[in-house]
């Protein structure tokens, strides 16, 4: 009997002795939807996803949270309603606790490392051609310039704020690492931004179904040469874009469809269909008030009185709606009043007005800007202008503002009158003040040596 | 030689018949069992005799008149009596005698094994079950508050069910679970808090389903050397827990019940609807707006003002508790056996939030043979939890925040919109702007949420004696549990789709094998030399599995009827794993019971680590010396017991989510473009550098026992340093991740306990006193390279710093209303007035470390009643009172309720007030946003709270016998009746709910809409036979 009991307590641990090492070596189970980081990439397809995916975060990025918090520090927009992140940004007084702020920053450099692996990873895979990985390293770094100029707008004090832009800028990645990542001079910035695009308009294809072209890539560098008030280099990109003739101006003034259409250089792209609804661009839905008596973002009084006071009356039909509340008079946005749109980043209308002011700045050729603002501006109902010198340079300042209203646009180019005239403001603030410059995230800060930046003193 | 014995006992009773005086007696011990052997004296003629194998004794040829008669025997206090004993008579009586309370000798459970106390050279408290039976909250660590020093239990709420945080000597954890290492029987069981996440502000609780009532004893074991045997998951204490056993002879019945009310201890002061339009309108005419105000949630003025709803009054209620609990035992020559029975039903106070718990419970024990033992405990337990939306997420939190009293429950009439459809009838249940989360009781009758945990903890164990001194145990358990949460949202939930309603489930099972073998050898040379040696073997395997979640959109009613048209499936199912092994070692030396040394040592090795950590050693060492056995002391008449012990050691701990170190990658169809993407997950990169934290405590403690151990205590001091401590730290956004897994920095835990009892009357009036306090000081050492920013607590602004205790506040200070202007004056860095707030200003402030915590008991037994008082303290220590910078706050259209404490704000220019004017935007405040974090919400959270506070009544021994029973005893009690404080929030004792280990850790002083406490009567009957 004792034997018995001796022999079963023996077999026992001997049992247990024999578990080998694998027995401490759990790895979560490979499924479908999740593997390890070391298996993800193996094939050609795979880097074609991971590509897809930072055109995912970027959509998100680019769907409206971006330009929604450049519109909030401009003069376009009223105070909004029940939304404690973006009333802090419209009162300039932006702190490290944002949580919009925060998503907003940490999606673009989500859509950046992305970007870099696919860029240092993209050898690790055999079963592709030269030309496709050339492709899928052009679009990368599209996408990371792209991204990288989007924190730089909100998050830095604009080119020109001093004089040799050594004034600190924002973080650029340029490695797949996790190291410490600290502020980049401003002039840092665009040079390693004009590289990207150089490439990417080298190496993308002229077509490339719904994603980025070399043409966007042009766009892009008219976009951030006008940026730095180079006008020689931005007039010459936006030319080259309208010139090729693949974007026409559209005869609507609505150029945010639910689908293609010809101005889009470069969208985001809202699927319906197959069962699928992924709507990209639902932060504009902040604006949408034709289903909504209170709807968050609405128009500032100002900007819509000087509108209709300037007989921009189709505009003022199309793009707006008064909302009667309570005996207060708002007014809401319509120019978003739809769902599903596809949202053009890079659109034919930019290149118009951007060509038109580089040609008057850069004193290359007033004809072809007066031609240009009238084209803008016949299509809003509006009677052609035959001004000329700084009166035209107004009129095509004017036309952007309301043409690209609610874009994100307005208050780049506030800041861009400031460094060019010394003054400008947005509703009472000047255009330099700390505050019109949005605060990193707190968790930029959890390491010695970053710079964040000085807040307040806007009022 | 008994049959002997017996011949000669006859003999006296037949000739004993002949005599006149004579006693005749029988002599019993507390469980009533007969007393042999036990000397019986006449102490004035020196006579005696002996108690037979019933316990009786005749005494007999007594003279008449007073006799006094002693009853002695080893291990027992001597009983003296006085009897009269008249002429010619006979006299029967029964005679009690107690065991000795030598406290040294008590049996007290360490690490794989049982010592005797005398003999423990580390840090350990042991607690009766009973005394967890005291506190009638469903979950057992509860009842912990305050009986142990250097134990401190924060009760989360008064919500049904919910969690307790624990914490032994301190907090030395940041990211990885801080929570002492729960042992049942030799089982470590599942103890995650965070198997279903924040879950609408209430963790999940992993103690719950344990039945206090199944509970035999809990030790606490302290430092390193006690804790030492279970290495890696030992750095923050262990509690042992040990069930039930059938322990007296023959088959005995417990039974008990208990019936009580419960409410909350404390009610919030928001403002009705007067008041709060009044405030309002104040606030309006300050900011120079003109007209009727706009008020939050689309009402008009009018409207408002014929409307006042209490919805604290709605949500809240009185609470009904009972239980039922059964215990039979039975034991045996060679077995024993304990089955129990229990149902708990705890409605609290919040309407509609109940936990009903059912339980089971076998253990077992059969000597099968003289050298063969098999042990079994079973448990099953099903604990259904019908929640109420609380906190942030709705209910009472609501109540206290963005339901307005302005809001009606109901619609008064149809709504027609422009169209001329009927958007709302009359009687539709009001939502304010479209969110149901502002009507509470809209919450709460429109969707059930019921979850339902199944337990089941299981142990086989086979105990073999081959050889003299030698034990063998090999032991298999399997702790298993399946969860599972429905939700039910009825019709008129979704606003968008009022005839619609859906329901979810989600669900998971855990199951935790543990086996281990252990062989304890035991050996005396030249009687002097005492050694104990162990050496055993333990593996551990855990898997999480999640089951696929489900949502149907049903039209029918009926909660779990699946009588669905449509069912859409979430498919995604995942494990997670994680597996353990370890081997240790342990001698225990001591020289004539006078000197004990003890040296234990562990390796080992766990899956969450990469390949170059897997594993770790843990050695501790301790060593004690009883002096009171010292020939100096030996015969002292004060000092009856006094031994100084001390220990040192390293452990463990590895308490981080299993897969951790590795970096994780998904794919997700139709994700953009109608493509498939694939993508790392932005939660962590991988670090397959992670390795064990661990600390190192040192330990001196000494012990007393005074006047024969009337008076017992222990004084202690520790030390404990933590490294290499696991941080899920806040990386750069700009890396592309939000989080990383990193060891790094430094702890530090220093402190001392003090405590004693004294009986300090002993005679027919009985009062015994049990003091405990203790005083923990934490520290951060180090950050290695990451600032204080690197380290978050969760939705709080709490931070590591340097030289500061774990999750201290981070605040900007407050300075004063300014009497000109109304506005609030805040302090710079430097210390100067401004007007501005901006978190570049915050400083690390406010002391979230108590000075100390403790409790203090006081029985009292007069007779056949007994009185018991037991209050709970924490001096000192700061509580931020989160919620109050709302409702203090700004009255601005985001729309919160505003408590009766602002009436002491600033009007006009002179004004001397707590609060500044009144506003409806932050930038009269200074700020951009009305969530302003200002050391004005941080108050002083000292308290002392009479936990409870019991009458009972045991029943005489003749009602007793009659009624066939062999105890019974009713009482009443009061729990949490009386609190003594000045906080001006809702309960000093909270602990709010946390969205992960590290928020848990570092956020313990911060309440945000947190329930309060509850206080209850009960009236218990307790009856065995």
């Amino acid at each position: 009997m004792k034997k018995i009991y001796f022999g079963i307590f023996t077999s026992v641990i001997l049992g247990l002795s024999a578990c080998s090492d694998d027995f401490l070596d759990r790895k979560p189970e490979a499924t479908e939807t999740q593997f390890l980081d070391v298996d993800a990439i193996k094939t050609a397809e795979d880097l074609q996803k991971l590509l897809l995916s930072v055109y995912d975060v970027t959509a998100n990025t680019f769907g409206g949270q971006i330009q929604n918090l450049s519109e909030l520090l401009g003069d376009n927009i009223g105070e909004p309603a029940n939304q404690n992140d973006y009333i802090q940004v419209y009162l300039r007084r932006t702190d490290i606790f944002n949580g919009t702020i925060s998503g907003v920053y940490r999606d673009a450099y989500i859509a950046i490392y992305r970007a870099n692996q696919l860029i240092f990873k993209k050898d690790d895979v055999s079963d592709i051609t030269e030309a496709d990985k050339l492709r899928i390293e052009a679009e990368s770094r599209f996408l990371r310039a792209f991204c990288h100029h989007g924190i730089l707008r909100l998050f830095a004090q604009p080119a020109g704020y001093t004089s040799d832009n050594s004034h600190p800028g924002i973080v650029m990645r340029m490695e797949f690492n996790n190291e410490v990542g600290l502020r980049s001079t401003v002039a840092e910035c665009y040079r390693l931004i004009l590289e990207d695009l150089q490439f990417a308009e080298d190496n993308l294809p002229d077509d490339n179904g719904a994603y980025a072209t070399k043409w966007a890539a042009k766009a892009m560098k008219a976009r951030v040469y006008l940026d730095l008030n180079d006008f020689t280099n931005a007039a010459l990109f936006a030319g080259e874009v309208i010139n090729s003739s693949k974007f026409p101006l559209l005869d609507s003034l609505n150029r945010f469809t639910a689908g293609p259409n010809s101005e889009q250089i470069f969208a985001t792209i809202s699927y319906l269909g197959n069962g699928i609804a992924d709507e990209r661009g639902d932060a504009f839905l902040n604006y949408r008030s034709d289903n909504n008596t209170n709807p968050t973002m609405r128009a500032a009084g100002e900007f819509y009185n000087y509108l209709v006071a300037s007989g921009d009356s189709v505009r003022a039909a199309q793009w707006f709606r008064t909302i009667e509340s309570g005996g207060n008079t708002t007014y809401g946005v319509a120019k978003y009043d739809r769902s599903f749109m596809w949202i053009p980043l890079l659109h034919t209308t930019e290149m118009y007005l951007t060509l038109a002011e580089a040609l008057v700045l850069g004193n290359l050729n007033e004809n072809q800007a007066q031609d240009l603002i009238n084209d803008i501006r016949v299509r809003a109902g509006l009677t052609p202008t035959a001004a000329t010198g700084t009166s035209l340079l107004q009129v095509i300042r004017d036309e952007r503002r309301k043409e690209m209203c609610f874009e994100g646009d307005r208050t780049t180019q506030i800041k861009r009158l400031g460094v060019r005239e010394n003054i400008a403001f947005s509703r009472n603030a000047p255009w330099d003040c700390p505050g019109m410059v949005i605060q990193f995230p707190g968790a930029e800060n959890t390491v010695s040596g970053f710079e964040l930046n000085p807040t307040g003193g806007c009022e | 030689m008994k049959k002997t014995i017996y011949l000669i006992f006859f003999a006296f009773l037949l000739i004993g018949e002949g005599f006149a005086q004579t006693i005749k007696g029988t002599v019993l011990d507390e469980n009533k069992e007969p007393v042999i052997g036990a000397a019986v004296k006449v102490l004035t003629t020196s006579t005696g005799t002996t108690t037979d194998l019933n316990g009786k004794f005749t005494l007999s040829n007594l003279q008449p008149g007073k006799v006094s008669i002693e009853i002695s025997m080893v291990g027992f206090e001597k009983l003296s009596r006085s009897i009269t004993v008249e002429a010619g008579k006979t006299i029967e009586q029964r005679f009690n005698i107690k065991a000795k309370e030598n406290v040294m000798d008590e049996l007290v459970v360490v690490g794989y094994g049982v010592q005797r106390r005398r003999d423990i050279s580390s840090s350990i408290v042991k607690l009766e079950g009973k005394e967890l039976m005291e506190l009638p909250t469903p979950s057992f660590e509860n009842g912990l508050q305050g009986k142990a020093s250097g134990l401190q239990v924060i009760t989360g709420s008064g919500a049904a069910g919910s969690a307790s945080t624990v914490r032994i000597r301190g907090v030395a954890s940041v990211s990885a679970g801080g929570d002492p290492l729960y042992v049942i029987d030799g089982i470590p069981i599942t103890q995650d808090y965070f198997l279903n996440g924040n879950n609408g502000a209430m963790n999940n609780n992993p103690l719950a389903s344990i039945n206090p009532n199944d509970i035999e004893s809990v030790e606490v074991l302290k430092d390193a050397a006690a804790t030492g045997i279970y290495g890696s998951r030992g750095s923050n204490g262990v509690i042992l827990i040990t069930t039930k056993r059938g322990k007296k002879k023959g088959y005995h019945v417990d039974f008990s019940t208990r019936q009580g009310i419960t409410r909350p201890t404390a009610l919030p002061n928001m403002m009705d609807s007067k008041q709060f339009l009044q405030m309002y309108e104040e606030a309006w005419v300050n900011d120079g707006k003109l007209g009727t105000p706009v008020l939050p949630g689309n009402i008009a003025w009018e409207d408002a003002q014929n409307t006042n709803t209490n919805w604290v009054d709605q949500v809240i209620g009185t609470g009904r508790q009972q239980s039922y609990d059964l215990g039979i035992s039975h034991a045996g020559k060679r077995h024993n056996v304990y089955a129990g029975f229990s149902n708990q039903n705890d409605q609290s106070y919040m309407i509609g939030n109940s936990y009903i718990r059912n339980a089971g419970r076998l253990n077992g024990d059969l000597q099968a043979t003289d050298w063969a033992k098999i042990s079994l405990s079973t448990s099953l337990s099903e604990g259904v939890n019908n929640r109420q939306s609380m906190a942030w997420s709705g209910g009472l939190g609501a109540a206290m925040s963005t339901a307005l009293p302005i809001y009606p429950i109901f619609h008064q009439q149809d709504v027609i919109n422009d169209a001329g459809d009927t958007i709302h009838r009359a009687g539709d249940y009001y939502f304010p702007s479209n969110d149901i989360g502002r009507n509470p009781v809209a919450m709460r009758e429109l969707r059930d949420i019921q979850t339902r945990e199944n337990r089941s903890i299981n142990n086989v164990t086979l105990e073999l004696k081959p050889l003299k001194g030698l034990i063998l145990t090999g032991s298999g358990s399997l702790d298993y549990m399946f969860w599972r949460n429905n939700e039910y949202q009825k019709p008129g939930w979704d606003q968008n789709n009022p005839l619609q309603s859906r329901a979810y489930r989600q669900s998971f099972q855990v199951a935790n094998y543990n086996y281990n073998a252990v062989a304890n050898y035991l050996k005396t040379f030249k009687e002097k030399h005492n050694f104990g040696f162990m050496l055993g073997m333990e593996y551990q395997q855990s898997r999480t599995d999640r089951f696929a979640s489900q949502r149907n959109e049903i039209d029918a009613t009926g909660f779990l009827d699946q009588t669905s048209p449509t069912t859409i499936s979430d498919e995604n199912t995942s494990f997670e794993e994680w597996n353990f092994i370890s081997h240790f070692g342990r001698v225990n030396y001591n020289y004539k019971g006078k000197y004990y040394a003890e040296v234990v040592g562990r390796r080992d090795g766990s899956s969450r680590f990469g390949n170059n950590n897997k594993y770790g050693f843990f050695p501790s060492a301790s060593a004690a010396w009883i002096v009171s056995e010292e020939s100096f002391l030996k015969e002292n008449k004060v000092v009856s017991f006094l031994k100084i012990k001390s220990s040192i050691g390293v452990n463990g701990n590895s308490s981080i989510p299993p897969y951790a170190q590795y970096g994780i990658f998904s794919s997700a169809a139709n994700a953009y473009n109608g493509q498939t993407i694939i993508f790392p997950n932005a939660g962590n990169p991988a670090n397959p550098n992670l390795r064990w934290e661990t600390s190192r405590t040192f330990d001196l403690a000494l012990e007393y026992g005074l006047f024969k151990d009337r008076i017992s205590g222990e004084i202690a001091y520790y030390n404990k340093q933590t490294n290499d401590v696991l941080l899920y730290v806040s990386t750069q956004l700009n890396t592309g991740f939000a989080n990383t897994w990193a060891n790094v920095g430094g702890i530090n835990n220093r402190g001392l306990e003090f405590s004693i009892k004294a009986k300090v009357i002993e005679r027919k009036f009985k009062w015994a006193v049990d003091f405990n306090i203790a005083r923990n000081m934490n520290e951060v050492t180090s950050l290695g390279d990451y600032t204080e920013d690197a380290i978050s607590g969760g939705t709080n602004d709490t931070r590591l710093v340097v030289g500061r205790p774990i999750g201290n506040n981070y605040l900007v200070r407050f300075s004063r209303v300014d009497a000109e202007t109304g506005k609030p004056v805040y302090l710079d860095k430097d210390g100067n007035e401004t007007f501005d707030w901006t978190p570049d200003n915050r400083v690390s402030t406010g002391s979230i470390l108590p000075d100390a915590i403790g409790g203090i008991r006081n029985d009292f037994k007069f007779g056949r009643f007994d009185l018991t008082m037991f209050w709970v303290f924490v001096l000192g220590g700061d509580i931020y009172d989160s919620s109050s910078k709302r409702q203090l706050g700004t009255y601005d259209s985001d729309g919160w309720n505003h408590r009766t404490d602002q009436f002491d704000r600033w009007q006009k220019p002179g004004d001397d007030a707590v609060y500044p004017l009144l506003t409806t935007t932050p930038a009269n405040y200074g700020s951009g946003t009305p969530w302003i974090n200002t050391d004005l919400w941080l108050h002083d959270g000292t308290y002392a709270r009479l936990r409870t506070l019991s009458i009972g009544y045991s029943f005489p021994d003749e009602l007793v016998r009659k009624a066939k029973l062999g105890r019974a005893r009713v009482s009443i009690a009061g729990n949490n009746i009386l609190t003594l404080t000045k906080f001006i929030g809702l309960d000093p004792e909270i602990s709010r709910d946390f969205e992960n280990p590290t928020d848990r850790n570092m956020s313990p002083n911060i309440t945000y809409l947190t329930a309060p406490q509850q206080k209850s009567y009960m009236l218990t009957l307790d009856i065995g036979f």
